[in-house]
């Protein structure tokens, strides 16, 4: 549906690139998942294929068309919502939607049905800006879906949100994928992703480090790893480690003779454990 | 196209309605009406001097056509200084009193300045004096032809303040919307629809001259009646501000905050309210004063308001829309790169 080639982009020119040459392609009715720390290129990535952006260097196709300019077909098409909650805060929580869905050039969603989506409908009279941080964030996935789009961009759209209300958007997002929309999910939160996404992948100061769906990615690493947990210089370290990998069995020796062992557990791994293997960062 | 500048604009007026910028436009003009009617004075100089040469020699009852707050009348030799006199003092009149006794001309000397009713009272008198009551022996002169009837000054006044809270009001008000949904990040939500800067902008343009339409009509129908050409008024308005909202568009897409944009604020209201001294001091009329689009639209405001000045200048408001396309244009490209950027 949509593929992305050696995309860079600089906020400035001195900075180093906040997104560092990344490719990939997204089929149709998947949710594909970003998944990496906080000032890993997430977002940033997000606002280029959202025309927010410029592409400064790289490609992007939609259905094997190469995207030169966003133009109102793709604006159409899309629906977004952002990390931070950016609506009208002196206008209702209703007239927000209104307004928004003003914009588009075919039938909308009626913002009552949406409102009651995410279980707003109590508050759709009252001011967005008397709103709760999570019933704004609430607010924001509503609206990225008053066009049904065809290609949805997440940005840590479950984060922040407390669980009842993290079920309630989770739910929303898994019937979006049986009505066929494309996904792209962005978030830091690994259980988010294991749950949501059919394939993740991992980005790491603007790299896209690998991409596999999370079954796949357990199988590989699955029980092959442990988790050890040792005191250093007073401090609680944490190590995963391959049980197959050369270098990594030679580490857990050296550990076990040299530092004083806390914990040892070879459980099956998430996909955060996964990650720091990986990347050799913690997520944020 | 016109449907999401329509619902660009119908938000802005929702916004601005619960932001009180509704109210406090009315209150402005209320503000201004009092400030007008009571505490400017409708002349500044009340020592209004009377010169009177008449060719025929015979007792006047001097005491008629003395009125209490206009002490000065003088009585000259000859015509020339009469005239001599006039044009030292631009706010005294003079009677020229000729013909014989039992037909007398009166000719007043009107230099344009001066109250209506006291030369009502001064023309009533003088042919009182004489016994004759006919207008027949009375003659108006409009010295320098270009002027007339008097206006008075707290009403010359109001040119400059349609100017100053109609025109740019939008100046601020802009600047407070535009930092205001920068800060919200509103601006990048409409980004990603697929309605377009231009129309955005557009509400925003519409929104103000509608605020400015407000002001202008609670500010004039007390002050004037309906006694204006309302249709001309708010063309020139409706212009203005479009122009000016659309400079300072361009002026607030450079900065995020009132702070940081104060200077340029500043700047741009002082150059545009510029005009207003070569209002206020006829002789203070240099070219670059004209250059400056709000010179135009204060001056054919002041044409609307008081007839006399002569007619509106339609290709003044041409060149004043031309530029303000041209300011919204370049505030749309600004735009526009400037979503691009964040
Ligand atoms: N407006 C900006 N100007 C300059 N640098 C920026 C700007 N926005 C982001 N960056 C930088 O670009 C890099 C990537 O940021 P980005 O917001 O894409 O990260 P992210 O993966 O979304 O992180 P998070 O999990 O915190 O949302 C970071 O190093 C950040 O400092
Ligand atoms: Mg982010």
């Amino acid at each position: 549906m949509i593929e992305v080639k050696n995309l860079f982009f600089k906020y400035n020119k001195s900075h180093e690139y906040a997104v560092d040459g990344i490719s990939f392609d997204i089929n149709e009715g998947e949710i594909f998942g970003f998944l990496g720390p906080n000032g890993a290129g997430k977002s940033t990535t997000q606002k280029i294929l959202t025309g927010i952006l410029p592409v400064q260097d790289g490609e992007i196709y939609l259905r094997k068309e190469r995207i030169e300019k966003f133009n109102n077909d793709y604006f159409n098409a899309i629906g977004v919502s952002f990390e931070q909650p950016n609506i009208y805060g002196k206008l209702t929580g209703k007239e927000n939607l209104d307004f928004f869905a003003s914009m588009y050039d075919y039938p909308v969603q009626s913002s009552s049905n949406l409102l009651k989506m995410v279980d707003l409908d109590n508050a759709a009279n009252k001011k967005a800006g008397e709103y709760s941080k999570g019933m704004q964030q609430r607010l924001v996935f509503a609206r990225s879906l008053i066009n049904r789009p065809k290609i949805l961009f997440l940005d840590e759209s479950v984060s922040g949100l407390d669980p009842s209300n993290a079920v309630l958007i989770k739910e929303i997002i898994k019937e979006l994928r049986k009505q066929n929309t494309t996904i792209f999910l962005t978030t830091h939160n690994m259980t988010v992703a294991d749950e949501l996404c059919d394939r993740v992948a991992f980005i790491n100061s603007g790299k896209i480090v690998l991409i596999d769906s999370p079954r796949n990615l357990k199988l590989r690493y699955g029980r092959k790893l442990v988790k050890i947990e040792y005191e250093n210089d007073g401090c609680l370290n944490k190590e995963i480690l391959s049980l197959v990998d050369d270098k990594d069995k030679q580490r857990i020796v050296e550990i076990t003779k040299t530092k004083l062992i806390e914990t040892i557990h070879s459980q099956e791994a998430t996909l955060e454990d996964i990650f720091i293997k990986v990347t050799g960062r913690e997520l944020g | 196209m016109i449907k999401r500048i329509f619902f660009n604009f119908l938000k802005e007026v929702k916004i601005g309605w619960r932001g009180n910028y509704f109210l406090l436009t009315v209150g402005i003009a209320v503000f201004y009406i009092v400030f007008i009617q009571f505490l400017l004075p409708g002349f500044i100089n009340q020592n209004t001097n009377v010169y009177i040469f008449t060719e025929i020699d015979f007792e006047i009852d001097y005491e008629d056509i003395r009125i209490e707050e206009f002490e000065n009348v003088f009585f000259v030799n000859d015509l020339d200084e009469l005239h001599s006199k006039l044009d030292k003092n631009r706010e005294s009149f003079g009677i020229y009193i000729s013909g014989t006794e039992s037909n007398p001309k009166v000719e007043l000397f009107i230099q344009g300045n001066e109250d209506e009713a006291l030369k009502e009272v001064y023309k009533i008198s003088i042919l009182n004096s004489f016994g004759v009551l006919s207008e027949n022996n009375f003659n108006k002169v409009y010295l320098n032809n270009k002027i007339s009837s008097p206006i008075k000054m707290n009403n010359y006044m109001v040119p400059i303040l349609l100017l100053t809270e109609a025109v740019m009001m939008g100046i601020i008000f802009v600047f407070t919307m535009i930092f205001t949904e920068k800060n919200e990040g509103t601006i990048y939500a409409y980004s990603v629809t697929p309605g377009k800067i231009f129309e955005y902008l557009l509400g925003k343009v519409l929104y103000l001259i509608f605020l400015g339409l407000i002001f202008t009509s609670v500010f004039c129908v007390p002050l004037f009646g309906f006694r204006v050409n309302y249709l001309e008024l708010f063309l020139v308005i409706a212009l203005g501000s479009f122009f000016s909202t659309s400079v300072s568009l361009i002026f607030a897409s450079f900065y995020d905050n009132i702070s940081q944009s104060l200077f340029s604020m500043l700047a741009l209201n002082l150059i545009l309210i510029a005009p207003m001294f070569s209002y206020l001091i006829p002789s203070f009329n240099p070219p670059i004063m004209r250059i400056i689009p709000t010179y135009g639209i204060l001056f054919n405001l002041r044409n609307i308001l008081f007839s006399d000045y002569g007619n509106l200048i339609y290709s003044d408001l041409l060149v004043i829309l031309l530029e303000g396309i041209v300011f919204f244009l370049i505030s749309s490209v600004l735009y526009n790169r400037m979503i691009k950027k964040k």
